[in-house]
């Protein structure tokens, strides 16, 4: 009961207000909670392409470093790097010849990159929502390096 | 006046505690800034400057900077030039040999760079595998591929 002459003052309806709005958060939050327990959030294996890229800057990444994309945001982590020599394809007067490129000048790579997401149906998405699908281009980058491959595998 | 004086409630309180609350994160954020600044390192990158039969000239000592000239990275530390090597069809056959004439340039550079998650020069991320176009002395370089990146070693 409000005593006479007492006066609602303008810090009380601040108090309400902070009260209002921390309970209208708090029920978002539950129901986004709600939400993500119904969708999983696990592990998934993503194989990307990194093509035609110099041995030196191959020998910049290694195995367990995380990689961010362009904003900082964690992408996934590196657990596999195999390296394959680039292949070049000479075409003259029909005729198609294969050259691979001697060892220490240029490399194919195929890095395994372990990504957090879910899989509701044949499409990767990632935890922030972004679909992850087969042919993407991607930039990436590790401590050291700028990775610009291809998605061949989600 | 007349005013009934209030006596110090529940709200007050209330209020008081989110004001210490909000000071005290407050001064455990900027805390954890101040603490956590990232360190500056010595990096060396190597830069290769596409082939050119174009007689550029680099020396040790040049300053490298960004292509508008608003931020240096560091100066040149070795110069390395050699003959550009491609791969041609001979006789039906691929041969990886020299391009008369061409000539492709490798810069060691030296800078000095913020590191965190990434290494910073300035507001600018420098990594392997980067292209970009640079000011390297007197001259303007574009298509300019960072190919290694390594901290230098310190003796200390």
């Amino acid at each position: 009961m409000i005593e006479p002459g007492t006066r609602t003052r303008i810090f009380d309806f601040f108090l309400l207000l902070l009260i209002f709005f921390s309970v209208v958060s708090l029920a978002q939050r539950i129901g986004s909670f709600g939400a993500e327990a119904n969708e999983a959030v696990s592990d998934f294996s993503v194989q990307v392409l990194w093509e035609n890229v110099d041995s030196q800057t191959v020998d910049c990444l290694a195995e367990g470093e995380p990689l961010r994309t362009e904003n900082g945001e964690l992408f996934g982590t590196v657990t596999s790097i195999q390296r394959e020599p680039h292949e070049v394809v000479l075409r003259q007067e029909g005729q198609e010849i294969r050259k691979i490129m001697p060892a220490g000048t240029t490399e194919d790579v195929y890095l395994t990159v372990l990504v957090s997401g879910r899989k509701p149906e044949q499409t990767l998405l990632l935890e922030n929502g972004t679909a992850l699908l087969r042919g993407q281009t991607l930039r990436l980058y590790s401590l050291r390096t700028l990775v610009t491959g291809t998605v061949i595998s989600a | 006046m007349n005013r009934k004086k209030r006596p110090f409630g529940l709200f007050d309180w209330c209020i008081l505690t989110l004001v210490a609350a909000l000071l005290a994160v407050g001064a455990f954020v900027s805390y954890k800034y101040t603490e956590n600044a990232s360190p500056t390192v010595e990096i060396d990158c190597l830069f290769r400057i596409p082939a050119s039969d174009e007689n550029l000239q680099f020396s040790v000592g040049d300053e490298v900077r960004n292509e508008n000239g608003t931020v240096a990275f560091g100066r040149v530390v070795s110069v390395l030039q050699r003959p550009y090597k491609t791969v041609f069809l001979r006789n039906g056959e691929a041969v990886y040999e020299a391009v008369e004439g061409l000539t492709e340039t490798e810069l060691l550079v030296r800078m000095s760079a913020e590191k965190t998650e990434e290494y910073r020069v300035g507001d600018i991320r420098v990594c392997a595998g980067a292209t970009g176009t640079y000011r390297v002395g007197n001259t303007l370089v574009s298509g300019v591929h960072i190919l290694h990146l390594a901290e230098v070693a310190n003796d200390d």
